[in-house]
């Protein structure tokens, strides 16, 4: 138990700091609960199988007894008595051959034997004839005219049943029958039907028990019987007959003479009998038989601590089964409480994950605005250009035709040279406009097969001015090779005046700015990489891990939203390429874009 | 300033423009009868070096937007050095925030004109910094 509650403790910290204090209790009350609900029922078993097994034992043991004593009756009354009838019909008699008569006497004492001592016959005048065996002879010598045995079965020509005759540290019984000369057989004399003896079986009383009430003993601690009538103990397993009152004094006599005081009578009735010796339990189990005329009873005693002990080992195993079932039950309860807190924090974590997808999402839609708002500002940074170039383009012409508008008349030569300057302005301004268009041809981020290069002269075309303005120096390295691309060149485009715009912002006046394409493969791909180089502060490491982050921003607070590597990171990604950079502090960065060539079969 | 020829000075990165300006002054000029000398520089920096070897001009056509030395850049170092040319400045703009971004409120007291611009309307802003001025 003790183990079992530091097993709780050290289990307390793993699994239950997930399981807030009500269901911690519920648990351990449940436990509590089941433990105790388990101890009542497996007690109450205990004591049910007791009460049983008792109940079972006490039955077994009384048939026992049943059995065991009108086995004595019976014995005595049919095998031994049927006998000395029998023997009282044999011719032996009317022959008056000794030898004759003793082979017949042997030939039935096989069956009587060993209950009975033996048979004697007598001359109708009381004197002793023949016996069997021949060493009772010195028994029975003489005339028996006067001894009940003999005038009984004289007078009553039927068997006769003699008292309880004690002999020595025997008990003896005699059976006795009249012999008549009835038997007809050719061989012999005719019958006279007159009375030719007595015949007595003398039953040796204690041999009887002892063989059919031996086994009495492996049952129980003694047992004993009593003449119903008189009260008198007549046999007895344990007590010597004599003795029975002093003397041999051992653990066992000490206990067959409470057993026999234990009641008020030595005779009981048939049935169980209960009684305590010492604290400890006894129990006779009673039955009743008859003997002749006389009534017996026999009783067996046994100890109670043999059913209890039975019980108890029965019981352990119970317990033990129920200490099984209490251990299986815990971890039943330990996996489903675990299970509980597995569930629970499941669920704690599929709202996390929700909210994280909710979240997601609206980082998502927050991204496309934003994307938008960078592709407009992108464009409005274009049209800005691309209004200043126009507004440069068209100056020629406004100048030159406005001026001829005040003097139509001037020299034909010199009217042809502003004429010339005012076509050549609106060429320019043709030019741009094609340049708007295709703008605004690729702005449905369409993916078509398009030179790389077109797009960064797009880009630098709009941009150069500003470049020059801020006094920065443009180098381009364009490889007229490089193959078209598949792409949204819209979007190649955003990205090319996105890091070229970035350059601009760190370099200062008389920077240098190299923008170059090649052909490149990379894992087997072919592509294109667009670098974009400056010659600028460059970016530290820290700066670098993260400078792709969404959000993340080295300008200062209100100069830019810090989503624009973040955007161009992602339409890469969603190209199929790479966006890398590289830098040392110092020494300038450079951004790289590597575009597969056909990502339509990358994809 | 009566006595010499006028100097005028244009300061233009773009060279369409200083192209067309030429032309367009020498008509202004014809009209008006001026007789002037017209110099052109592409940025603040080449301008500032004009200034420092010819003197202040007369007349001054400055593009507010140019690398290397903008325009506003350029006139707050012609104040640093001790003169004051707003008054017979033009400036030039392609942008509409040009102005402001760059000189701040003081643009709004100068003549400027937005490119791109038609004759009268470049003679009307001359003539004006002309009359005030008298030259």
């Amino acid at each position: 138990m003790q183990k079992m509650e530091t097993q709780k403790k050290s289990d307390r910290s793993g699994i239950f700091q997930q399981l807030n204090a009500t269901q911690l209790s519920i648990g351990l009350l449940l436990i509590v609960v089941i433990t105790y609900g388990f101890y009542t029922l497996s007690r109450d078993l205990a004591q049910g199988l007791e009460d049983d097994l008792r109940t079972a034992f006490d039955q077994q043991n009384l048939t026992v007894v049943d059995i065991a004593s009108s086995r004595v009756g019976f014995h005595i009354d049919n095998d031994v008595a049927e006998n000395v009838r029998l023997l009282g019909q044999f011719p032996a008699m009317q022959r008056q051959e000794l030898g004759n008569g003793t082979r017949d006497m042997e030939k039935v004492n096989t069956f009587a034997a060993p209950r009975v001592d033996g048979f004697v016959l007598f001359a109708p005048n009381g004197d002793f004839f023949t016996s069997y065996p021949e060493s009772m002879r010195h028994l029975y010598q003489g005339n028996h005219a006067d001894q009940d045995f003999f005038k009984s079965a004289r007078d009553t020509a039927s068997l006769h049943f003699s008292d309880w005759i004690h002999e020595g540290n025997n008990l003896k019984m005699r059976v006795s029958s009249p012999v008549y000369n009835r038997i007809i057989d050719k061989n012999f004399p005719p019958p006279t039907n007159e009375l030719s003896g007595v015949i007595m079986a003398q039953i040796d009383f204690d041999r009887t028990i002892a063989s059919e009430l031996g086994r009495l003993q492996a049952n129980g601690l003694m047992h004993w019987i009593v003449d119903e009538d008189s009260g008198e103990v007549l046999y007895h397993s344990v007590l010597p007959r004599l003795l029975a009152a002093n003397s041999v004094d051992s653990d066992k006599t000490t206990l067959a003479k409470s057993l026999l005081r234990a009641f008020s009578s030595t005779v009981l009735a048939p049935g169980i009998h209960r009684t305590t010796i010492n604290g400890k339990g006894f129990t006779v189990a009673t039955a009743r038989s008859k003997v002749g005329p006389h009534s017996i009873t026999v009783n067996l005693a046994y100890d109670d601590s043999a059913v209890s002990g039975l019980v108890h080992e029965k019981t352990n195993r119970i317990y033990l089964l129920g200490l099984a079932f209490l251990l299986v039950v815990i971890i039943g309860a330990i996996v489903t409480l675990r299970q509980m807190a597995k569930r629970q924090s499941l669920v704690s974590e599929k709202d996390h994950l929700a909210r994280e997808l909710a979240l997601e999402e609206e980082k998502k839609k927050l991204s496309e605005q934003v994307f938008q708002l960078q592709k407009m500002e992108s464009l409005g940074e274009l049209a800005a250009g691309t209004a200043h170039e126009l507004n440069n383009a068209l100056s020629g012409p406004m100048g030159m035709l406005s001026m001829l508008q005040m003097k139509p008349d001037m020299a034909m030569e010199k009217r042809m040279g502003m004429l010339g300057k005012a076509v050549s302005g609106m060429e320019q301004a043709r030019s741009i406009v094609e340049g708007l268009l295709r703008f605004s041809k690729s702005e449905r981020n369409e993916k078509l097969l398009d030179d790389p290069n077109e797009d960064i002269r797009f880009v630098l075309n709009m941009y150069k001015t500003e470049l020059d303005h801020h006094g920065i120096r443009l180098q381009q390295h364009l490889d007229p090779e490089i193959p078209k691309i598949y792409a949204a060149h819209r979007q190649i485009q955003q990205i090319v005046l996105n890091l070229v715009a970035n350059a601009r912002y760190v370099l200062d006046q008389n920077g240098i700015l190299t923008v170059s394409s090649e052909q490149q493969r990379r894992g087997g791909v072919d592509g294109v990489l667009i670098s974009v180089r400056d010659n600028g502060p460059g970016i530290d490491m820290d700066t670098q891990k993260r400078i792709f982050e969404p959000f993340f921003s080295t300008k200062p607070t209100g100069e830019g939203t810090g989503l624009g590597l973040s955007i161009c990171y992602g339409i890469i990604q969603e190209h199929h390429g790479m966006l890398e950079v590289d830098s040392e502090p110092g020494d300038g960065a450079e951004f790289r874009i590597w575009l597969p060539v056909m990502q339509r079969a990358a994809a | 300033m009566s006595s010499l020829i006028c100097q005028i000075l244009i300061v233009e990165d773009n060279e369409n423009i200083r192209e067309i300006l030429t032309p367009m002054l020498e008509m202004w000029l014809e009209e008006r009868a001026i007789d002037a000398e017209i110099h052109d520089v592409s940025n603040g920096v080449e301008a500032l070096a004009w200034v420092r070897s010819r003197g202040i001009p007369d007349l001054l056509l400055l593009d507010v937007r140019m690398p290397v030395m903008n325009g506003a850049e350029f006139l707050h170092q012609i104040a640093k050095l001790g003169h004051d040319m707003r008054k017979q400045t033009l400036l030039l703009t392609g942008y509409a925030d040009d102005l402001e971004e760059h000189l701040g409120s003081d643009a709004l007291l100068m003549r400027h004109l937005r490119k791109p611009f038609m004759a009268p309307e470049l003679f009307a802003e001359l003539d004006k910094i002309v009359d005030k001025q008298g030259f």
